[in-house]
Formats: C-alpha cells, sequence, structure tokens
C-alpha cells in the first residue's frame, strides 16, 4: 500500500466549523441593499390556456415596481435543466407561456418593495383562463385523442433523438441485442411483472433562493443556491440575451441539492427583473413552492418479462418503461436513457436483451434530476425480479447476483447503446469487488440464518431482503471539469475549482488529491469553488461526477504545478530535474544530500531570478464512467394487523474504489441509504382529481426523522479504480438506489407479499396482506 | 413595536412588528442568520433556537412573546471552543450544514437536561430536526461525544451568564396598543376579551402559524395569554385533576401527577410533536383548535374530562364532549376562554389508553387515533368508553362497540365481534378500507391487554 499522507484520511470538511457556527453562508445569508422582493403567480389548474391577463391594478399598488407575464418577456425556449451544451432536455418551456401545464406553472410574478407586497400584488393579477382536458395518466398519453400539451415550437436540440410532443412523447429510448423472442422459446420459465415508483421531493433542506445584483462594472452578478453555475450562467444569457461575460455567478453554501437544484428554476426571472430595474432583486422560495413548482423524482411503469433456465440462466430479458416527465421534459430523456443504461448492464450476460422506453408529458409537477437519476426507478423493478425468480429457483439470491453479475475485465452491449444525450461508449470494467460487498452485508445481517426463517412474534413477521446497484462516475466525454493551482511563498497553494460542493464535502476531498499530488498535508491547500468570475469551468455537482471528474482535472493540474516546483528546484540546485525527488514540502537531491523546502522554491520563484509565479491550470474529461457497486441487505419488521413496516437493520456494502476521505464517504452513503429507505416507505406526492399536490409540507408529506430510524450500517470494501484519482470511484449516488427493493424483498421473506408499488404505505402493505389472506 | 430582550447573554433592541416571527427578527431585524428557515412550520427544526431555557422553533414565536425573554442562538456558542460544536465537525456530522445549527441547539437543549443520554433519548430529543444529507448517525455519535466530555454539566455551571432586561421590555407604537393585548393577569385578559370579543388568543402559536401559511388571514387583534400565571399548572381537587389550559405538553409529559392518574394521557403529550413542539403547543390550544387530527380530545372524550370555560360573566363548566359545534368550532362564547381541563380522577382497577397511527413513527399528524377508558367488573366489562380521531370533523365515540362488550367477559371471540363492530363504526373520507381495519385492531388490542 501506498503511504499516502492525505489519501484514505479522516480530514475534516474545510467548512464544517463555519457550518456548525452559523456563519452567514448561504445564498439567503447575503443581504442584499434595497432589494427588490419577487412572487410568483402560479397556475391553479392543471392544463388551460390564457385567455386573458389583467396586470393593471396589480401594477398600479404602491410598492409594485414590475409585474411580468408572457407578454413583456422574452419569447425564447430552453431547458431549465442544468446539463452540457446542447442539453439534451428538450427545449419546451418559455419564461412564461400563454398556456399553463400544471398546478404550480409560472404565471406571472410581481417585483415589490416587499414580500408582502408583492404577494399581495401577486393576488390582484385577473386571469382568465380556458380550461384544457387534462392528461394525468400515462398510459393514456400517447393514444389517440389524448390532450397534447405541447403543441407549439417546442424542440430538441440532438438531432437524433426522437421527440413526438403531438403524441406528448417527451423521449424515447430503445434497443435490443440477441433475439428475445428466441430466448423466451428456449427459457424454462417465464416471468413477467410490472413495479411503479412514484413521484418524490428532495426535500433539501435550503429551498430554492437567488439573489441578483450589480458589480463596480455594472455587470449581473447573481448568488444562488445552484449546483451548475457555469450552465447556469449560459442558460441565463441565452434566455435574456445579456452577453456571458457581463453575468457572475457565485455559489455559496448550499443546503441540500440532491438534484433538485441542477435546475435553473429561478435565476433567469430574477436576473431579468435586476436587469430590467437596474435593482438588486431576490426570491427565497417557500417550501410549498419547493414541492409544487420545484422538481420531483420521475415516477415510472416498469414491466419486466425474463426467460429463465431451470440452471438459473437468464435468456432473455424484456424491458418496457413508461416514465411520466410531467408538463415539462428537463432530464427526461436522459433518466430515461439511465433506466437502461446503469441498470442493464449489471447483468451482463444475458444474451438476449429488448430495452424499450418512453418518457411522456403529463399535467403534473415537473420531474428532474434526483440522486439516483433513472437507476433508482430501474433498480427497484429489477431487484424484486431476480429475487422472485431464485425463489422460483429455490436458490440463494446472494449466490445468484454474485455468479451473474458484471466482473472486473467484463464490458456490456448496453455500454455502446446508451448514452446520455450522445450515443454510448464502449468500456470495460476495471473495478468490481460487489461479490466482496454482497459477502460481507449478507454476514452482516445474518443472512444465512434468518432468510426465509419466518420468524414470528404476535402480529409481528420478520424477514430479509437484498438488492444490488451500480451507477456510474461522470458522463463520459462529456462532463468537464477545470481546475487552476498557484503557489504561495509560504509553500501553501490555492485551489481554484469550478467543481460544485452542495454540501458533499467535495472542496475537502479535492483538497485531499491536490494536497496528496504535490505532498503536502491537506490544510496547506485554500480551496475556493463555483465562483464564475475566479474559478475555472466544471459542469457542476451532478451524475456522481465530482470527485472522478473534478477529481481528475485537480490530479492533473497539481501534476504540473509539482513539475514546475521540481524545475525551479534544479535550477536552483544546479542540478538535472531527473536527480531531484519531490518529498514533504521539499525538493531533494539524493546524490548529494541537499534539499529545498517549498518556501525556498517559493521565494526564489517569487523574487530572485527569472520571476514568475508557480501556477497552473488543467481540465479533464473522460472517455468513461467508472462504475461504483454496492449491496444493501435489509431486515424488516411487518405488522400483520397495521401494515407497518419497520426496517430494523440496513446495512450497505460500498465499492466506490479506493476511499480518498473515509468519513465523507460513510456520511454520503449513510445520507443516500436513508433517502431511498425514506423513498420508499413514506414520502408520496397525493393529487386531488385535478392534478393539486394535496400536502405540499414537512407536515402531510413524511420524511424520515430520527425516531424512525433503522440501523445503518456502511461498510466500504476498497477496490482501485485505475481511471479514477488516487483510484477511487464515485460514491454519492448509488446507495439511493437499494434500499428500497431491500426492504421490497424483506417483506415478501417477512410474509409473502410482493410490494409492486411504491411507496409501501401501511395502507398499502395491509391491502396486500389482505388480498393475500396471510393477516 | 420596540422589543428589548436578551440575545446571547446581551441585552438588544429591535423593532418589529408583533407577529413578526422571532426568526425573522433575529434573521432580518438584528442580521443574526445563522438560524434557518427550512419549512416555517416547525417540522424541519432547522430554526431552533433556545427560549427562555427551552427549545423552540424560531418560527412559530410571534415577536411580541420574546419580550423581557433570553434567547440563545447559534452565533452565541463558541465555535471552535464549544466542545459540542467541535464534536459535529470532528465526528463528520455537517454535510450541507444548513439543518446544523438548529440540530446543535436542540443536542444542547438535551444535554442541559439530560447530561448523559441514551441514543433513544437522543433520537426523541432529534425528532423535531430534519436532515437530509448524513443519515443522522454521524449527528448520533456527535452527541455521544459532547457528551462524553461532559458537555452538559459545564453549560449547566455556566447559567447566569446573561444581561438583566432593563425595565421596559416591550413599547408599542402608532396603533399598536389598540390592537395587541398583554394582560398581566387572568383579570384583566377577560376584561380585554369581553371589549373586543374578535380578538385572537396567541399561546404556544404552533397552530396559529401554520395556519396564516396557507392563507388565513392575519387576525385584526390579537391578545398575549403565553404567560398567564392563571392558566398554568396541574393540581388534585376534590378527585379532580384540573390542567391549566395554558400548560404545555411537556409539562403534562413530565408530570408525576399525570403519569400516576393519567398514563395514557402522559404518553399521548410525549408524541404531540418533537420537543419544540411539545415545550411550546398547549393543553388548552390543542382542544380549542378543534383540529379533526388533534391528540388530545379523543383521550379527554373517554376519560370524561369536563371544560372550564371562564370570562367576565362567570365560571361554567361543560364536558369536553359538549365543547366542539363542528370541524374547527366549538361552543365557547366569543367573550370566553378556556380556562382549564378538569378530568376525574379513575379507579385504581381502570385501564386506558392511547394509540395513534400515521405512515412515520413520530411527528405525524395523527391519521388516526383511538383511545379508550374500560373498568373491569370482575371479569366482565363494566365501564367502558371508546374514542376515535382524525377520521371525522369532530372525534366519535364508538358507542355500538361500547355497548356490544358492557357486562361481557372478555373472550376472545367477544374481543373479536368487538373489532369487527369498531371497524364498522368510524366512517373517514379517505383511506377507507385501511383506517377501518386499524381502527378495529387497536381496539382489539386494547382489549386484550385490558384483560392481562
Amino acid at each position: 500500500m501506498t503511504d499516502y499522507i492525505n489519501i484514505g484520511k479522516n480530514k475534516e470538511k474545510v467548512d464544517a466549523l463555519a457550518l456548525a457556527a452559523g456563519e452567514p453562508l448561504f445564498a439567503d445569508d447575503f443581504a442584499l441593499k434595497d432589494p427588490l422582493h419577487i412572487a410568483f403567480l402560479y397556475s391553479p389548474h392543471a392544463h388551460a390556456k390564457i385567455k386573458s391577463i389583467d396586470t393593471v391594478e396589480a401594477e398600479s399598488m404602491p410598492g409594485v415596481a414590475l409585474v411580468l407575464t408572457y407578454k413583456n418577456t422574452p419569447r425564447v425556449l430552453y431547458t431549465s435543466a442544468g446539463q452540457s451544451h446542447p442539453e439534451p432536455s428538450p427545449y419546451d418551456m418559455y419564461m412564461f407561456d400563454e398556456k399553463v401545464r400544471f398546478v404550480g406553472d409560472r404565471v406571472a410574478l410581481v417585483a415589490a418593495e416587499s414580500e408582502e407586497i408583492a404577494k399581495e400584488a401577486v393576488k390582484k393579477i385577473k386571469v382568465e383562463y380556458e380550461m384544457l382536458p387534462a392528461l394525468f395518466d400515462i398510459e393514456e398519453a400517447e393514444k389517440d385523442g389524448a390532450p397534447v400539451l405541447h403543441d407549439g415550437e417546442e424542440h430538441v436540440m440532438i438531432p437524433s433523438a426522437i421527440y413526438r410532443p403531438e403524441k406528448n412523447l417527451a423521449a424515447r429510448i430503445a434497443f435490443l441485442y440477441g433475439d428475445s423472442q428466441k430466448g423466451f422459446e428456449e427459457a424454462d420459465f417465464v416471468q413477467e411483472a410490472t413495479y411503479y415508483t412514484h413521484i418524490a421531493s428532495h426535500c433539501a433542506l435550503e429551498t430554492h433562493v437567488t439573489k441578483a445584483t450589480f458589480d463596480h462594472y455594472g455587470r449581473l452578478v447573481l448568488i444562488t443556491s445552484t449546483q451548475v453555475p457555469f450552465h447556469a450562467r449560459r442558460i441565463v444569457s441565452n434566455i435574456l440575451g445579456i452577453p456571458l461575460g457581463k453575468i457572475r455567478v457565485i455559489k455559496p453554501r448550499i443546503g441540500g441539492g440532491f438534484g433538485s437544484k441542477q435546475e435553473v428554476l429561478l435565476e433567469p426571472y430574477v436576473a431579468l427583473v435586476a436587469w430590467r430595474t437596474k435593482r438588486p432583486a431576490q426570491i427565497v422560495t417557500s417550501r410549498e413552492e419547493y414541492f409544487v413548482s420545484g422538481r420531483t423524482r420521475h415516477a415510472m411503469r416498469s414491466r419486466i418479462k425474463m426467460g429463465v433456465k431451470n440452471d438459473g440462466t437468464i435468456v432473455a430479458m424484456e424491458i418496457d418503461d413508461l416514465m411520466n416527465a410531467g408538463a415539462y421534459g428537463p432530464h427526461g430523456p436522459t433518466v430515461l436513457a439511465n433506466t437502461g443504461a446503469k441498470v442493464l448492464p449489471l447483468f451482463n450476460k444475458i444474451e438476449n436483451v429488448s430495452f424499450y422506453a418512453d418518457c411522456v408529458y403529463t399535467n403534473l409537477p415537473v420531474g428532474g434530476a434526483y440522486r439516483g437519476y433513472g437507476a433508482t426507478q430501474g433498480f427497484f423493478g429489477l431487484n424484486q425480479h431476480i429475487d422472485h425468480i431464485t425463489r422460483l429457483l429455490g436458490i440463494d439470491m446472494a449466490e445468484f447476483v454474485k455468479k451473474w453479475h458484471i466482473k472486473t475485465g467484463e464490458t456490456s452491449e448496453v455500454f455502446k447503446a446508451i448514452g446520455e444525450g450522445k450515443t454510448g461508449h464502449e468500456q470495460v470494467v476495471t473495478s468490481c469487488k460487489l461479490s466482496e460487498c454482497i459477502d460481507e452485508a449478507a454476514r452482516v445481517i445474518g443472512w444465512k440464518e434468518k432468510r426465509g426463517a419466518k420468524r414470528k412474534e404476535g402480529d409481528k413477521c420478520y424477514g430479509v431482503g437484498m438488492a444490488v446497484a451500480t451507477q456510474g462516475s461522470g458522463i463520459p466525454l462529456i462532463d468537464m471539469g477545470g481546475a487552476h493551482i498557484k503557489m504561495n511563498e509560504d509553500g501553501s497553494f490555492n485551489l481554484y475549482v469550478g467543481a460544485t460542493d452542495i454540501g458533499t464535502g467535495s472542496d475537502t476531498v479535492l483538497a485531499q488529491i491536490a494536497a496528496e499530488t504535490l505532498k503536502v498535508p491537506s490544510e496547506k491547500i485554500i480551496v475556493l469553488s463555483s465562483d464564475t468570475d475566479l474559478t475555472p469551468y466544471d459542469v457542476g455537482a451532478y451524475a456522481s461526477s465530482t470527485t472522478y471528474v473534478s477529481g481528475n482535472a485537480v490530479k492533473r493540474c497539481a501534476q504540473k504545478v509539482a513539475e514546475r516546483i521540481m524545475e525551479v528546484a534544479s535550477e536552483m540546485l544546479e542540478c538535472p530535474r531527473e536527480e531531484l525527488t519531490l518529498g514533504v514540502e521539499e525538493v531533494s537531491h539524493v546524490k548529494s544530500g541537499r534539499s529545498l523546502s517549498f518556501k525556498d522554491v517559493a521565494y526564489y520563484a517569487f523574487y530572485a531570478k527569472n520571476q514568475f509565479q508557480i501556477e497552473e491550470s488543467a481540465s479533464f474529461v473522460s472517455p468513461v464512467s467508472p462504475f461504483p457497486f454496492c449491496a444493501t441487505f435489509a431486515e424488516v419488521e411487518v405488522d400483520i394487523k397495521t401494515g407497518i413496516v419497520r426496517p430494523l437493520k440496513v446495512v450497505t456494502a460500498m465499492d466506490c474504489g479506493n476511499v480518498l476521505n473515509p468519513k465523507l464517504a460513510e456520511g454520503q452513503v449513510e445520507g443516500a441509504v436513508l433517502n431511498g429507505v425514506s423513498f420508499s416507505l413514506c414520502e408520496e406526492y397525493l393529487f386531488d382529481e385535478k392534478g393539486k399536490m394535496k400536502n405540499p409540507s414537512f407536515w402531510d408529506y413524511k420524511v424520515y426523522k430520527t425516531t424512525d430510524l433503522p440501523e445503518i450500517v456502511t461498510i466500504l470494501v476498497p477496490s482501485f479504480e485505475e481511471y479514477g484519482p488516487y483510484g477511487a470511484k464515485s460514491v454519492g449516488e448509488v446507495a439511493i438506489n437499494t434500499p428500497g427493493p431491500a426492504i421490497a424483498n424483506a417483506i415478501y421473506d417477512a410474509v409473502g407479499i410482493r410490494m409492486y408499488d411504491l411507496p409501501m404505505t401501511p395502507e398499502r402493505v395491509l391491502k396486500a396482506i389482505k388480498e393475500k389472506g396471510v393477516g | 413595536m420596540k422589543l428589548r430582550f436578551t440575545l446571547n447573554g446581551q441585552e438588544v433592541t429591535a423593532e418589529a412588528s408583533p407577529l413578526d416571527r422571532l426568526l425573522d427578527v433575529l434573521r432580518e431585524q438584528l442580521g443574526y442568520v445563522g438560524t434557518k428557515e427550512g419549512c416555517g412550520e416547525g417540522e424541519c427544526g432547522a430554526c431552533s433556537v433556545i427560549l427562555n431555557g427551552k427549545l423552540v422553533n424560531s418560527c412559530l414565536v410571534p415577536a411580541l412573546q420574546v419580550r423581557g425573554g433570553d434567547v440563545l442562538t447559534i452565533e452565541g456558542l463558541d465555535g471552535e471552543e464549544d466542545a459540542l460544536q467541535k464534536a459535529f465537525v470532528e465526528e463528520g456530522a455537517v454535510q450541507c450544514g444548513f439543518c446544523i445549527p438548529g440540530m446543535v441547539l436542540a443536542a444542547r437543549a438535551l444535554l442541559s437536561a439530560n447530561p448523559n443520554p441514551t441514543r433513544e433519548e437522543i433520537k426523541w430529543a432529534l425528532a423535531g430536526n430534519l436532515c437530509r444529507c448524513t443519515g443522522y448517525e454521524r449527528i448520533f455519535r456527535a452527541v455521544d461525544k459532547a457528551a462524553a466530555e461532559g458537555y452538559g454539566r459545564k453549560i449547566a455551571a455556566e447559567k447566569g451568564r446573561r444581561d438583566n432586561v432593563s425595565e421596559e421590555s416591550v413599547k408599542l407604537q402608532g396603533s399598536e396598543p389598540s390592537r395587541v393585548f398583554l394582560p398581566g393577569d387572568l383579570e384583566e385578559a377577560l376584561e380585554i376579551l369581553a371589549r373586543y370579543p374578535d380578538v385572537t388568543l396567541l399561546s404556544g402559536c404552533t397552530d396559529f402559524y401554520p395556519d396564516l401559511k396557507k392563507g388565513k388571514p392575519e387576525p385584526e387583534r390579537v391578545m398575549d395569554i403565553w404567560n398567564l400565571k392563571e392558566l398554568k399548572g396541574i393540581k388534585l381537587e376534590d378527585g379532580y385533576m384540573e390542567i391549566g389550559s395554558g400548560t404545555t405538553f411537556s409539562e403534562v409529559a413530565s408530570s408525576d401527577l399525570v403519569k400516576k392518574h393519567f398514563p395514557a394521557l402522559a404518553y399521548l403529550s410525549t408524541l404531540i410533536g418533537a420537543v419544540a413542539i411539545q415545550n411550546r403547543a398547549t393543553i388548552g390550544g390543542n382542544l380549542v383548535n378543534g383540529s379533526a387530527a388533534a391528540d388530545s380530545p379523543p383521550l379527554l372524550f373517554v376519560l370524561g374530562a369536563i371544560a372550564v370555560l371562564q370570562s367576565k360573566r362567570g365560571v361554567r363548566e361543560i364536558p369536553v364532549t359538549e365543547l366542539y359545534s363542528g370541524y374547527r368550532k366549538t361552543v365557547l362564547m366569543p367573550d370566553e376562554l378556556l380556562k382549564s381541563v378538569k378530568i376525574p380522577l379513575p379507579s385504581v382497577k381502570s385501564r386506558q389508553f392511547f394509540y395513534k397511527r400515521g405512515s412515520r413513527l413520530a411527528l405525524t399528524i395523527s391519521r388516526l387515533s383511538v383511545a379508550g377508558f374500560i373498568e373491569l367488573d370482575g371479569e366482565a366489562v363494566g365501564d367502558i368508553r371508546l374514542a376515535a380521531g382524525s377520521m371525522s370533523p369532530v372525534p366519535i365515540f364508538l358507542t355500538e362497540t361500547e355497548k356490544y362488550l358492557r357486562g361481557k367477559k372478555l373472550t376472545e371471540e367477544v374481543i373479536d365481534e368487538a373489532r369487527l363492530i369498531a371497524s364498522e363504526e368510524v366512517s373517514p373520507r379517505t383511506s377507507k378500507d385501511y383506517r377501518k381495519r386499524v381502527t378495529g385492531r387497536l381496539v382489539s388490542r386494547f382489549l386484550k391487554e385490558a384483560r392481562s
């Protein structure tokens, strides 16, 4: 094992103390001087045309500065998805349109001297709607005669993408290899089932906040709660026609994102208000707005059909996914692609596969990026399906998965077939310890003893279940991150990265990577991230990319800086560069026994001869997207009289490559696991018959709290990923994919009922128990 | 109004509207932005502060109730020198950090009352503080670590380090004196109520602000009754336990008297919400707001509680069962307020129970609740009362089930029949099958326990 001085160490998060002290670090903590406050008017209807809109009374209210509607805002189509240019998501939204497409769609905004006035003025806007029939059922969306949501100039930027708004089709992904029909004929039995995952909210504790002000050149400065500062700058510029160079986006500390802030949701509006009025402007959204008008996890129906031989070989697999985009399509095509691209390769030895997936518009809240990004939806069904098949075969699922999952050195047809936005890329798995993960987690849960034991105490039944998953590390040949490092006289270094720390700890991990490469303790690295004026570009915090993509950029940059240091030292010591070695904060010449501290080198470079500052930049884009793997085993208690499912213990073993910071990595896994548990058991959007969300508050939208917790155990099973910085792969998303299916499989183990439908609320569980007659 | 209070040990003055939330006074008036807003309805805990020694959600405290008070925010802790904050940093409990100031203060409130909590006690103490990043495990470890370092004892010794607020803690301005009333005692409050029957009474405000958020208009006139001594306290008198309407659920839950005579009420009080809610929500508010989802009415129904109503004209007593005239409506006259609740002391051989079920264990507005009271006469059922909440505008008695059970021996068959009858007696509008079925199950569970 290499003797690392930073890698693998539990370095404290660089911003932890300031955050724990409540310092003013979040977007809403920055007080603007005399800002305008913005309030939106939202559509009360799921689908309607605006016949007339009268803003006179609102505009004449004292304290109102500006009212914006479709009549006085740019008629520019765009997508709010914060993705690389050209975005794969359809260009299907305007800032305001003459049509509203879901309850919570934006109709108008008011900018006023206070939040109260703005809200009051919003009530004074008179809108006459012409009601249109609404579409809520995904199964109806593509049928003839279904209400059409998008019937104008909406289009996609990627010519090869399938986009048929006239059929409410936001995206279609299909591919096949082998001959699944033939495979089914060869099978000894065919197992088919349909699984449903639901709409959910990210529930980042900080809602969306955007503030706009001006710098001393009169440029627009946006301080915003975003995961994608550079995309936000580009998209705002494109919509508003403000030159990109006149916009600066600053990402302060972010109160959680989980995908919700990979969305350019507020920036264009606040920017436009500021630009038009020449005054600072801001909006701080409420929890209700976050639920209703923000983004959600796409709901999906997944039909899985497998042909199986009695010896356990899966000879054919057919998957038919139908995903709900909601009213607009941000991330629709790519989340849809991931339901296959991230899921199918796990069982790469199936020779005949057909995958067919549609993403359709409905008049419901808008889907978007959400941790797991389609993989969560896909793995829910797949893991249950495998559980069912292994039960029919009478074999242990753990052993089955170990035998059939993709291994190091192997590839999958799927890699070539599906990419995110562009086509896929051939790729070989270069590190995989999934089998070891399964063994470890199985041991800790007591798999062998507990599975099938049917333990029962009174009304309580107990069972165990497992699930496995993978994800990726960035989007190959698309995601790019940049880094810049400069050296100071004392041998400390400034590290500038576009990478966006949204609470994940990436600033810390990237400092560790730079420090390791430069052979200094990470405390010598001063990180500044995500300011479009000051830092290099980065795509932002999404697609599990930061450690891997931005980390490689940092490593590459630090290597270049180290090289500069050696060159200067070579000049100072008057000996060839090749004879020098880089030590901890020093360069030494072994032959002569002489050495120079970094401080000596820096002073020389700054002040002695051929003066210059030691500094370098680098970017990184990856040809591959290394796969993290995880296995989750859950033990549950099912009360057959009330239907309450209590997860008792959830054990997750994770292969995220070489672990750069164990404490932070474990924290990522624990957070993802609990989010997965909560998503699967209690979080739920409830709609009335008109498509309005009935429970847009933490009172009624249940999120797991401390008292609901199972025992959560995290085991890191290190591998070494050759493409990764110091062997690392991603860790942020993958573990949200497994708790749901592991719990569902555990419920089956306990009471013999199959939960096809999420969330597994007491009501649904009790209904299934009743139908099965086990209660 | 002009407001004076102690903030982190020092006297401060703020200009605020009486109904401004403490959260806004801190963030906007005084620039103390360490206190965060995550939901604005007391469900996430990001805005937790310690007010007069108790953990509260600052989004549910009106500015006027802070007059002369003692507020501790995250800025009042010592940062690097504070063993609790340090433990959060060292244990990796800080991810995005948005929930952390509230979390730290909730942990501090726990440790000052209970320096060596168990893991279970930590969970309950932090149940009102949502975190979406960490999975909580590291937060628990941080609290454990600070406890092990003697943090609780250390801060207990620090108490008393505060400025005393000078005489005048509040000054109403402009039209405020005709709209905002701060009575010094009950008599004055009744006088004001008689004169302004439209006045809205403010106590713990745990329903008040969520209602405003849902669009209820801000009241024209308000009167603060939070501090009225006459409305607080628990005492035994003439075979009754009398609980002042302004008594908080924290006080009810920790009262030895309540625990002894009404264990079901003590238990219910711990389920009313997280600590910060229990510290503010009052039994009177819970009753008078008449929310269908309120916890205490079904239990007070079966315990035969009496509402003591008082006005300038005098006192009258009515059974709690007759308190409601409809959904969120009571029979209180405009000049009356609920002074207290009197509950007849039960016989030693009686049993009582309260269950509630939601899709989450804690902090749920109950999707259904069932309360029961039983006295066995030998082996046969003597007195029995059963009530169900959350499924109708007002809690209902399960009269058919009661009638069936009276005089019967609690055999398996009888209990099973009672279960079926009970499940048919409720008529929830949503989740019908589930709530009916579970109501029956809960009744049968109670009967089985009563038998043993």
